[in-house]
């Protein structure tokens, strides 16, 4: 996406209108400022301006996922330890997985019931 | 006079893992509107807070006309009157309770309370809606309320945290009226916002916080400096310290 200096990204969302009091289309428009990134959100309705605030842009790095090195560019050592790494990652957590089985037969239990029950009393007064 | 109304020393504050303020210094004098810049995330509202002791610096120290924030908070409280952007006045009671309200809160005798309460509500003009609810009240009304209650203990120090931004032009205007009033009563203002334009029409001295850090400070038209205006400074600075 283009995020020159200059560049202007403009998106509705609905919310809330200070100046309305009700629900309206806010009108989001970014326009950026190098590393800085002006906010101007308006309602659509009375064309007043609810806020007006400067950040920081995010980086063009930080915005997108971080993109991995290519095995070609690493050091062989640096390659062993990505590998290592890699391995270790996919071997499961062992917290994690006896949970997973835990969770399940707790919902197969309430969602389908071994035998039909005339009512839900009778169960609680038999567990009494 | 040199006497410093508020005096901000090499202030720290870390939220959680976010290291917010890194040895911001600042100084605003009496009879000054002093502006605090910086984007989104910089410190600004962090320092406020610090200031009016609701958060306590992790390193560094705040002084209010001698007293220090963590050695006398109830002294600072006392010389403090804050106006942020959520105004947050109580919808039930009118316009007149919510500032009754506040002053009791502040140490405002019974025998002063009418007398101040009618003094504030004839300066800001609120005769025709002091009976009003307040969630029947118009935001800039509100925020006439919000102010209302913030000075009506006459504190030397007044902080506008980003006064205007839910206001439209008029109630904008009256507002940046008011802080001119205050400075001509000898108030130190220290008023943080956005809007540059306004920032430099009407502050004296503005410091510019980028990142927990002070990248510019000094009288607004030093900071300015070759640029054409506060607003392009402020661009250039910032990007520079990013």
């Amino acid at each position: 996406m283009n995020k020159r200096p200059g560049h202007v990204t403009v998106t509705t969302e609905v919310g809330h209108c200070s100046f309305c009091n009700r629900t309206r289309n806010l009108r989001r428009e970014e326009h950026q400022l190098g590393a800085l990134v002006r906010t101007i959100v308006t309602c659509e309705t009375c064309h007043r301006t609810l806020s007006s605030s400067i950040g920081v842009a995010p980086e063009p790095a930080a915005a997108e996922a971080p993109a991995e090195l290519e095995p070609a560019e690493l050091e062989p050592a640096e390659v062993e330890a990505a590998k290592v790494e890699a391995a270790a990652e996919e071997k499961p957590s062992p917290k994690r997985a006896p949970a997973k089985p835990a969770a399940r037969t707790r919902a197969t239990k309430g969602k389908t019931p071994q035998k039909p029950r005339s009512t839900a009393t009778r169960r609680t007064t038999r567990k009494k | 006079m040199t006497e410093k109304a508020v005096k901000v020393d090499r202030l720290e504050k870390a939220l959680g893992a976010n290291k917010v303020l890194r040895g911001i210094s600042l100084e605003a004098h009496p009879g000054e509107i002093f502006g605090l810049l910086g984007p989104n995330g910089a410190g600004k509202t962090t320092t406020l807070r610090i200031i009016c002791t609701l958060l306590a610096p992790d390193a560094g120290s705040v002084e209010v006309l001698g007293f220090d924030t963590q050695v006398a908070p109830e002294e600072v409280r006392r010389r403090v009157g804050v106006v942020t952007a959520e105004i947050g006045v109580y919808p039930r009671l009118s316009a007149r309770e919510n500032i009754a309200y506040f002053a009791e809160l502040s140490g405002v005798l019974d025998g002063e309370l009418d007398r101040k309460v009618e003094a504030v509500l004839d300066r800001l003009d609120m005769g025709s809606f002091a009976k009003q609810r307040a969630e029947s009240l118009s935001s800039g009304q509100k925020q006439k309320v919000a102010i209302a209650r913030a000075i009506v203990h006459d504190p030397p120090v007044l902080m506008f945290d980003e006064p205007t931004s839910n206001l439209d032009v008029l109630a904008s205007r009256e507002i940046r009226d008011f802080m001119v009033e205050s400075k001509g009563r000898g108030k130190s203002v220290i008023f943080s916002t956005h809007v540059l334009h306004d920032a430099e029409r009407l502050c004296d001295r503005v410091t510019i916080i980028h990142q927990g850090r002070v990248v510019a400070g000094g009288p607004t038209a030093e900071v300015r400096g070759r640029y054409h205006d506060l607003e392009d400074a402020f661009l250039s600075l910032v990007e520079a310290a990013t």
